[in-house]
């Protein structure tokens, strides 16, 4: 019999700010504590901040300046990996024999070397949840979030503002600009190609939820139905690494198929537009 | 009419029907997924509400069941779930068919458990006889009387009219009932809706918001969410159309 990988117990959940990760990390800490498992939520910023604060300690200021309207400014991207590094050794390396699910919110304009530091082990028990929105919405929505700020900054609407919204980070022009490119078409394809590198992770599974339809509503019944479906089971029990070849090998045939499909939807509506 | 779930391997089908027909003639309901779960449904969590209502667990022990990691894991949940809810006794009967369970078996949920073995020699009598002791906490007596004792054992109870069961919901659906309902926030109101919904205490989070969550996961699995609409003053009509239909939303 094979050997059995332990039941996942990291969620990543990842996208661009304003795709609804929040979002998804509020619903999903529903549906986990709902089901009887304990569950916290994580992310990479107090890790940035640590290191921004090391850094200026000890006077080094090749990696960070000091902004007074976001704390501090990137200006060495590595050290977005090195944050993920920190998340590893301080959240994944430390859960051995916990049961508490954790999830892990952070987000990069690429995806391509935020796991190296990660073990076969660790990603094995992560699952990588991805909010997916075209830029253009993710712009209107972090827009929305300066709006609501700005009104709460003016006193009137702290109530609004905080109601039901699971988050209002606004993310400044600088750190936006990082997500999208010059044109449309390159947006389109460091989209697919954040998909498939996220899909090539060997992570337990990869869940891809579409959000750009502005409909709250729907898109959080596509996070219950994902999650009480296909998460739950991953959460509940191990599997054996035939077991999880198999699957994951029909689950990144349907992604690549979806991100096909969605290429030639694309190419046919730009041949219209020229006709 | 108490609860109980046969734990059972599907090779073992037949004697899993045949322990339900004993139950069901001293009385008890008991829950067979083959029978009730409807064709699409979201299995896992309906066995899961099952085994949290179930008053009883029958374990159909073959070599299969052992085999299997689902029926261990419904032994697991069984125990953990009648533990939660702080009940008496953790009653689980299980019946050895095959007589080839020769060793201990290393699950520490039947650590001290008498198992009735032999169980395939057992005829419909006989099985209702060691049941309803098994039930009761009674010694069966000498094995010759059995057959004659359980043809006794009362078969008068007739079950009652099960209650019309609704639909169950889409997330959607369970979505859009959780926004109408999730102004009441008191723990206890929200108890005391559970219990008229489901006729016992459920046991829900303190969070107002996980608990609606929970309880809304369950009815609806249990086809009761026309039930908690009315204990709760809402009205199911108007968010899902007539009693019955099945909107897709």
């Amino acid at each position: 019999m094979s050997r059995m990988i332990d039941a996942a117990k990291f969620i990543f959940v990842v996208g661009t700010p304003g795709a609804g990760k929040s979002l998804i990390c509020h619903e999903l800490e529903k549906i986990l504590k709902g089901n009887d498992f304990k569950c916290s939520r994580h992310g990479d910023y107090p890790f940035l901040q640590l290191l921004y604060k090391t850094d200026m300690d000890s006077d080094c200021h090749d990696r960070f300046k000091s902004d007074p309207k976001s704390e501090f400014v990137v200006l060495d991207q590595s050290v977005y990996d090195k944050a993920l590094e920190l998340v590893y050794d301080n959240i994944l390396k430390n859960a051995r024999g916990s049961r508490t699910i954790k999830i892990i919110e952070f987000s990069r304009p690429r995806y391509d070397t935020a796991f190296l530091y990660y073990t076969l082990e660790a990603l094995g028990q992560s699952v990588i949840v991805h909010a997916s929105a075209s830029i253009q919405v993710c712009i209107e929505r972090n827009e929305r979030r300066k709006a609501m700020l700005e009104a709460r900054l003016k006193g009137h609407y702290a109530a609004q503002v905080f109601g039901e919204d699971p988050d209002v980070h606004y993310v400044p022009p600088s750190v936006m600009s990082n997500f999208y490119a010059k044109d449309e078409e390159e947006d389109q394809r460091r989209s697919r190609d954040q998909k498939m590198v996220l899909s090539l992770m060997p992570a337990r599974s990869y869940f891809c939820l579409d959000n750009s339809a502005d409909d709250k509503d729907a898109f959080t019944a596509t996070v219950r139905q994902m999650a009480e479906d296909e998460l739950l089971p991953l959460l509940e029990r191990g599997e054996s690494y035939e077991a999880y070849y198999y699957r994951r090998r029909e689950q990144l045939r349907g992604t690549m198929e979806s991100i096909a499909l969605e290429t030639s939807a694309t190419q046919e509506t730009e041949q219209l537009a020229l006709r | 009419m108490k609860k109980a779930f046969i734990s059972y391997s599907h090779h073992d089908w037949d004697r899993a029907a045949r322990v339900s027909e004993a139950l069901k003639a001293i009385g008890w309901s008991p829950f067979l997924d083959k029978e009730r779960l409807a064709p699409g449904s979201a299995w896992r969590t309906t066995l899961k509400t099952e085994l949290g209502l179930a008053d009883l667990l029958i374990i159909v022990l073959t070599i299969e069941w052992l085999s299997s990691d689902f029926t261990i894991a419904e032994l697991e949940a069984y125990v953990k779930a009648a533990r939660r809810a702080s009940k008496e006794r953790v009653l689980i009967i299980p019946l050895e068919f095959d007589g080839v369970i020769e060793k201990d078996y290393l699950i520490p949920q039947l650590n001290g458990v008498h198992i009735v073995k032999g169980a395939e020699e057992l005829n419909h009598d006989e099985l209702r006889w060691i049941l309803f002791c098994g039930i009761n906490s009674c010694p069966p007596g000498p094995p010759g009387d059995w057959e004659e004792r359980g043809s006794k054992v009362k078969t008068t109870e007739i079950a009652a009219p099960e209650v019309p069961k609704s639909r169950p919901l889409n997330p959607a659906e369970r979505l859009r009932l959780e926004q109408e309902i999730d102004h009441i926030k008191s723990p206890q109101r929200i108890r005391e809706i559970a219990w008229k919904t489901l006729g016992r205490e459920a046991e829900l989070p303190e969070d107002p918001k996980i608990a609606w969550y929970k309880l809304i996961r369950m009815v609806s699995e249990l086809g009761l969410s026309e039930r908690l609409c009315k204990a709760a003053d809402v009205d199911y009509e108007l968010l899902f159309g007539p009693s019955g239909s099945s909107e897709e939303s």
